[in-house]
């Protein structure tokens, strides 16, 4: 039944009941003008879809019409339930217009879906990140090797920490007792003049110079001995008592320390896996003494014949004239080796 | 972090509005629709060291509503539309809220709540407090005139006036709403509640027997009228004799009913009175043509909207389903949180 139809049904049954349209209005309150939009099924006359559904069903009541026709020709033509998509255009619309730069549009719901890929995707850089920081320490002293076997100069500039404090405290010890002679000379040049002080003060300025002058050939040595080669066959041998005997009665001089493991056709080159204490004593030179850091390498070169005491032995690979020196011992255990 | 949290389980969690009524409450469930329905009533069970233990809610609840032993209360936490024992709203909270979400305890509900116009700051932060430890993650408050015009589909974004008239247990909403505002709104509270109580009295002096709040609601509901017109029926009641203190059945008319609850009808009607006093002319006109719309409980008693329209002389219109309007409306504003967001209050 569409709306012209059920205009005339009601209109009819009006009629026969022998009612005008303002008797109606007036029992309905429902207004004249809506009335006549009902029976004629004017459409656009009546308000919204719900006062009209009311109006409708209130008006059909009065005069008595079927409910169940009422309902069915509602239900048909005044489906409010059509309404909300209308209805949520027109909020959105408003909105719009009175706020200008809330948002940007309707953001695309994110489903369950995409945030269990971008969980994942977290998970896997996450390991990732755990693989490679755990392959990193390996990977730095790999490049490491590779550089300083490229470059055995270079190799110099990775000496041993200790080396390189020694000379520092001398430094110290020396600067303190530069510091204080002039100290002593300004007490001195007190009693004398004020512009006595920076004469007074030159002499004690070579001092220092010379005290380095002294030390240089101390972190000199240790620094080539890296570089040094050596040859023989990697023998793990019990410490041999000449070669610490030959040490002490040959007491080193500055020149032999300064040639340290310098030269030879022989070439021993300890790489630490752990912190390790080293002492290497080469040809019939006196016993050096290292400290080995983790990824710290040490090459020494020599002609016939080298000692070498490790401290940490498990710690370390040793390799002699490049090939590796099988050491089947326990961690931290001290094994004395002699080449060749 | 918890809030990242919330957010990843708020995808899996349902979204709910909550129709927190004196009388009934509703949960509509984001994508589903209405799933509850039941009475605010719980009952609480008094054990020996003093502590309270929720024995039943909703509909179990209500059948013990004055038919319990000393130590066990069946309670209304719900008063005048306001919350009145914060502890026992939040229990009843809680199950209905695991009740709908089948004990996905993890993710927490966005809920939406409808409240009186009206209510006091007091009021306002009890409710939510009691939704959030209820196990809300977030709570949005909405007025209940409002939530009934969206419920009713009325277009309340245009600049044209509604008036709604929602009558709940424990208030009556009187709006005005255009452009998707509230004009006027005024909250009276007498509602279905204030009827029963009536009811109750009239039947206690008349007839000098006692009945209970339910049986007065059933009277109500069966043969309540607020027109002449609309007065038809009698109804048996049971209840006890105040003299004799004998259960005894009486019969009771339609007619009595009207009368007995007259006070409150007028009540109603007075609110709408004042409300169209006071709505801005321009506004008014458009009432005239389009009418008032009577939504809640209420809007059911025979003969309501009659009175009104004789009172009135405007056109009158109750919704197809006057119970669950409200709920339906703050389940449209759920499903358009972010449209519909400017017609909830803090």
């Amino acid at each position: 039944m569409d709306l012209n139809e059920f205009g005339d049904k009601l209109r009819q049954e009006r009629e026969g009941q022998g009612l005008s349209l303002k008797d109606v209005a007036e029992k309905t309150k429902v207004s004249r003008r809506c009335l006549e939009a009902i029976e004629q099924g004017r459409r656009s006359d009546l308000p919204h879809p719900v006062y009209a559904k009311g109006f409708v069903r209130h008006y059909s009541k009065f005069l008595g019409v079927d409910e169940g026709l009422v309902e069915d020709f509602l239900a048909e033509h005044f489906n409010v339930d059509d309404e909300p998509e209308f209805h949520r255009y027109e909020i959105k619309e408003t909105i719009a217009k009175v706020r200008p730069v809330a948002g940007t549009g309707k953001r695309a719901p994110v489903g369950p879906a995409a945030v269990l890929v971008v969980l994942l995707l977290i998970l896997c850089g996450l390991l990732g990140y755990l693989y490679f920081s755990a392959a990193g320490s390996q990977f730095k002293s790999l490049i490491y090797t590779k550089i300083f076997q490229q470059a055995g100069p270079v190799g110099e500039m990775q000496t041993p920490p200790e080396l390189k404090v020694a000379p520092s405290e001398k430094e110290a010890r020396t600067s303190r007792e530069t510091a204080k002679e002039p100290l002593r000379a300004a007490a001195d040049s007190k009693e004398i003049a004020p512009p006595a002080r920076p004469g007074d003060a030159k002499p004690a300025e070579p001092e220092p110079a010379l005290a380095l002058k002294d030390i240089l050939p101390e972190p000199a040595a240790p620094a080539q001995a890296p570089a040094q080669a050596m040859v023989a066959a990697p023998v793990p041998v019990p410490a041999p008592p000449p070669a610490k005997e030959q040490a002490p009665a040959a007491p080193g001089s500055a020149m032999e320390e300064k040639d340290f493991g310098s030269a030879g056709p022989l070439l021993v080159e300890i790489l630490a896996n752990q912190a390790c204490w080293i002492e290497a004593s080469v040809d019939t030179g006196q016993g050096k003494e290292f400290y080995l850091n983790k990824g710290q390498y040490l090459t020494t070169r020599f002609k016939d014949k080298m000692t070498v005491k490790l401290g940490n032995a498990g710690g370390v690979t040793v390799r002699f004239n490049g090939k590796d020196v099988p050491m089947n011992v326990p961690k931290s255990g001290v094994v004395t080796l002699q080449f060749p | 972090m918890s809030r990242l949290m919330d957010w990843l389980l708020g995808m899996f969690s349902n979204d709910l509005a909550i129709d927190l009524g004196t009388a009934n409450t509703c949960v509509y469930v984001k994508g589903k629709g209405i799933v509850l329905n039941e009475p605010s009533v719980v009952a609480v069970k008094k054990d020996s060291r003093g502590a309270n233990k929720v024995l039943a809610v909703g509909i179990e609840a209500k059948k013990m509503l004055g038919r319990t032993p000393g130590n066990i209360v069946a309670i209304r936490p719900m008063k005048d539309g306001v919350i009145a024992d914060f502890e026992i709203t939040e229990a009843m909270l809680r199950h209905f809220i695991s009740k709908v979400h089948n004990s996905r305890r993890l993710v927490r509900p966005r809920i939406v709540i409808c409240v009186p116009t009206g209510i006091t700051q007091v009021e306002k932060r009890a409710v939510k407090e009691s939704a959030q430890s209820a196990g809300a993650r977030e709570v949005y408050l909405i007025e209940e005139p409002m939530a009934a015009a969206i419920g009713a589909n009325l277009p309340i974004t245009e600049p044209t006036s509604n008036m709604v008239v929602d009558i709940g247990g424990g208030t009556t909403e009187v709006a005005v709403i255009s452009l998707s505002g509230v004009v006027y709104s005024r909250s009276v509270r007498v509602g279905g509640d204030k009827m029963d109580e009536a009811i109750m009295q009239y039947v206690k002096r008349r007839y000098n027997m006692l009945i209970g709040e339910s049986t007065a609601e059933q009277i109500k509901i069966h043969i309540g009228s607020a027109h002449h017109s609309t007065n038809a029926g009698e109804m048996e009641v049971k209840g006890r004799d105040l003299v004799t203190g004998i259960p005894q059945n009486i019969t009771i008319t339609a007619e009595e009913i009207q009368k007995a609850i007259a006070e409150q009808v007028e009540a109603i009607v007075q609110a709408v009175r004042v409300a169209l006093e006071q709505t801005p002319p321009e506004l008014a006109a458009d009432i005239v043509d389009r009418g008032i719309v009577l939504t809640g409980g209420g809007a059911l008693l025979r003969g309501l909207d009659q009175l009104l329209r004789d009172v009135t002389g405007l056109p009158i219109i109750v919704v197809d389903d006057p119970l669950a309007t409200v709920v339906l409306g703050s389940g449209k504003t759920l499903e358009n949180l972010d449209v519909l967001k400017e017609v909830t209050i803090d």
